[in-house]
């Protein structure tokens, strides 16, 4: 078994969470890469017949279930995670990078799982770790993290319930397709909905994103929506509901990064949008859509995590992240504003990058399956992911008009060279489809390059350029906040500390101080039980002492013989009751 | 932008409904796939439409003030 657990990609990654604290503080950013890269290497290994499980109580759990589907987000996750500890490697937060590794092995593990209950275990994982990397941002990230982890444990919550709602149903705890009449299937799906930030579950994506550290944010971006992505492509595949959920994220999306101001917001709004085109591919269920949906989750997990080392980078040279603080920086960054172009050509589906031949597969098979109405808002949201990403983001960040009060650092060389690894990708895959293709799980066959996609691209991308360049003064940013559905629980969230945490804290405040009041009250009359009976001012000036005669400290004679009267009628009293 | 991108972006259109016109020949049989330019229309409109929609949504009901949750 434990040469079995050597072959487990997340087993490599997870040792690393081991073994690097064990290592020199400067040696441990080296060592951060090596361990994904590890994983990679295995993946790329892997095939069915790695596939082990073991015993535990009356289940048997399979810790390692290869197939196509899980295979191809195994590879993408180590190469993603070998990317991002490239990204890192001048680190020297030791819980940053724990966090990072802990969560790439946590992802690993969830997408080879092959029962309910591993693929669980992994889930929650992947939540404590993810949130680590937002806590971790000094200043900002405290309480963006609890709400991160407060919606996370919800959604796993839901996942929970409805694991032990199928488990019961189906007698077993292996993975299988989800059936739409029962309840277990549906808090499966909203538990999933959390992880894949489907509205309206998908507000903690862009609070928590922005507000992560500059490394952390890569790592972010990658793993918890495409393992949820991962999760319903396996379970969910051909639930209509998914079609009109994932048009409804990819257009929401566009227009909240319309609205937003923060560079790292925008990306994040554009995670959302980018999701809804393979939560939308899951919902058709064709082969074809599917394919597309994984290959969209490769091509997109490259570009994004590019995009977000391209803003980290901004801010950490800068100190900035909104928009109406920014500009003018190409001439300052020129290295990372090409890169980065490479990024936003590629989630703009530009010929010859890779969200070109993906996003395209997803697009047409809702053609082919149909649904004309998803085809042409899944066609009008890429115009919205070109008009920010690749023009509103760059234009205010890099052009327009400069501010040269904004100091520039000069960035890590790591920082380029793992851009440089991403945008290298991007393109690769983009003019050399095959390499994707050739890995994809379904039987189904895509041509990306035929003349008239061609010509249907160009015309979108450069018509959506003359839009944005007449309209270009209404997209400058704006210093403001745009509410989401987080504002169901984060403007409450006064009002509810105030009734149930200040308002039940003072009334234990109130009520402490009246039982100590209480307490102070009866314990000198237990002490002395004349002080029943002498006035408030006597008691508080005490008996009334004259010059040495020690009987004045003594109580009085009728009160002696009152003591007695009151004893005599009491017994008289039992008596005749008796 | 200099003019050089302006007449290279406008050659690129073009060509491109040229193309359209002479060498693709639509397979789907929607109505609306025979527009000619539909893609160019989709693209200028939709920009458009997404910048004005967005705008308007964020100025009546939407955007706040930063702070707008700072007493949480």
């Amino acid at each position: 078994m434990a040469s079995e657990m050597m072959l487990h990609p997340a087993f490599l990654v997870l040792v690393g969470v081991v073994v690097l604290p064990l290592l020199p503080p400067g040696a441990r950013g080296k060592a951060l890469p090596l361990f994904p890269l590890g994983a990679l290497w295995v993946c790329w290994n892997l095939s069915p017949e790695h596939n082990f499980s073991v015993e535990f109580l009356e289940y048997r759990l399979s810790i390692l279930q290869v197939d196509r589907l899980s295979r191809i987000f195994g590879i993408v996750f180590s190469l993603i995670g070998f990317a991002g500890g490239l990204f890192a490697l001048h680190l020297r937060d030791v819980r940053q990078q724990l966090a990072a590794l802990l969560y790439a092995g946590s992802a690993l593990g969830l997408v080879f799982s092959g029962d309910w209950l591993t693929l669980f275990l992994f889930w929650e994982l992947t939540a404590l770790s993810s949130t680590v990397l937002i806590w971790s941002r000094q200043g900002t990230g405290s309480r963006v993290g609890l709400r991160y982890l407060l919606v996370h444990l919800f959604g796993g919550g839901l996942l929970l319930a409805g694991i032990l709602g199928q488990v019961h149903a189906t007698g077993g705890i292996g993975l299988q397709l989800l059936e739409a009449g029962r309840l277990s299937s549906w808090l499966i799906l909203g538990g999933i909905a959390v992880n894949a930030a489907i509205p309206p579950l998908h507000a903690w994506l862009a609070d928590a994103y922005p507000k992560a550290t500059v490394t952390g944010a890569v790592f972010l971006s990658a793993f918890t929506t495409k393992s949820a992505v991962y999760l319903l492509a396996r379970v969910a595949p051909g639930w209509e509901i998914l079609i009109a959920l994932g048009v409804v994220m990819a257009l929401y999306g566009v227009v909240f990064a319309v609205l937003a101001n923060n560079i790292r917001e925008i990306l994040a709004y554009h995670i959302i949008s980018q999701v809804g085109y393979m939560v939308a591919g899951v919902g058709i269920g064709t082969p074809l859509a599917l394919n597309g949906t994984v290959a969209h989750a490769f091509s997109h997990i490259l570009y994004k995590a590019l995009l977000f080392m391209g803003a980290g980078m901004v801010l950490q040279a800068t100190g900035r992240s909104r928009l109406t603080e920014l500009g003018g920086l190409g001439g300052k960054m020129p290295l990372t504003l090409w890169l980065y172009m490479v990024g936003a050509f590629s989630i703009s589906g530009f010929p010859l990058f890779n969200g070109f031949i993906s996003k395209s597969m997803v697009v047409s098979a809702a053609l082919d399956a149909r649904y004309q109405a998803a085809y042409l808002l899944l066609v009008l949201a890429s115009v919205g992911t070109f008009l920010s990403i690749g023009l509103k983001l760059p234009y205010f960040t890099w052009f327009g008009r400069g501010r040269p009060e904004v100091g520039v650092s000069r960035p890590p060389l790591n920082m380029h060279l793992a851009m440089g690894l991403l945008a290298v990708l991007c393109v690769g895959f983009g003019v050399f489809p095959s390499l994707l293709y050739a890995e994809l799980p379904y039987a189904a066959s895509y041509r990306p390059y035929t003349l008239p996609h061609l010509v249907e691209s160009i015309q979108l991308l450069a018509a959506t350029f003359f839009g944005f360049w007449w309209f270009r003064s209404k997209l400058a940013g704006q210093p403001t906040l745009t509410l989401d559905t987080d504002w169901f629980y984060r403007r409450p969230a006064g009002w509810v500390r105030r009734c149930l945490v200040d308002g039940v804290s003072r009334l234990f405040d109130r009520a402490d101080a009246g039982i100590l009041a209480g307490i102070g009250w009866l314990a000198p009359r237990f002490r002395n039980p004349t002080l029943w009976f002498v006035h408030g001012s006597e008691r508080e000036q005490g008996p009334a002492i004259s010059g040495d005669d020690p009987d004045a400290a003594r109580p009085k004679l009728e009160f002696a013989v009152t003591l007695i009267l009151l004893c005599v009628l009491l017994f008289t009293a039992v008596a005749f009751l008796r | 932008m200099k003019r050089w991108h302006w007449i290279s972006l406008a050659a690129v259109m073009i060509g491109s409904l040229v193309l359209e016109r002479v060498a693709v020949h639509h397979t789907s049989d929607y109505w609306w796939s025979h527009i000619p330019g539909l893609y160019g229309w989709l693209g200028l409109l939709g920009c458009i439409g997404i910048i004005v929609g967005s705008k308007l949504l964020g100025r009546k009901w939407l955007q706040r003030d930063e702070h707008y949750y700072d007493g949480e």
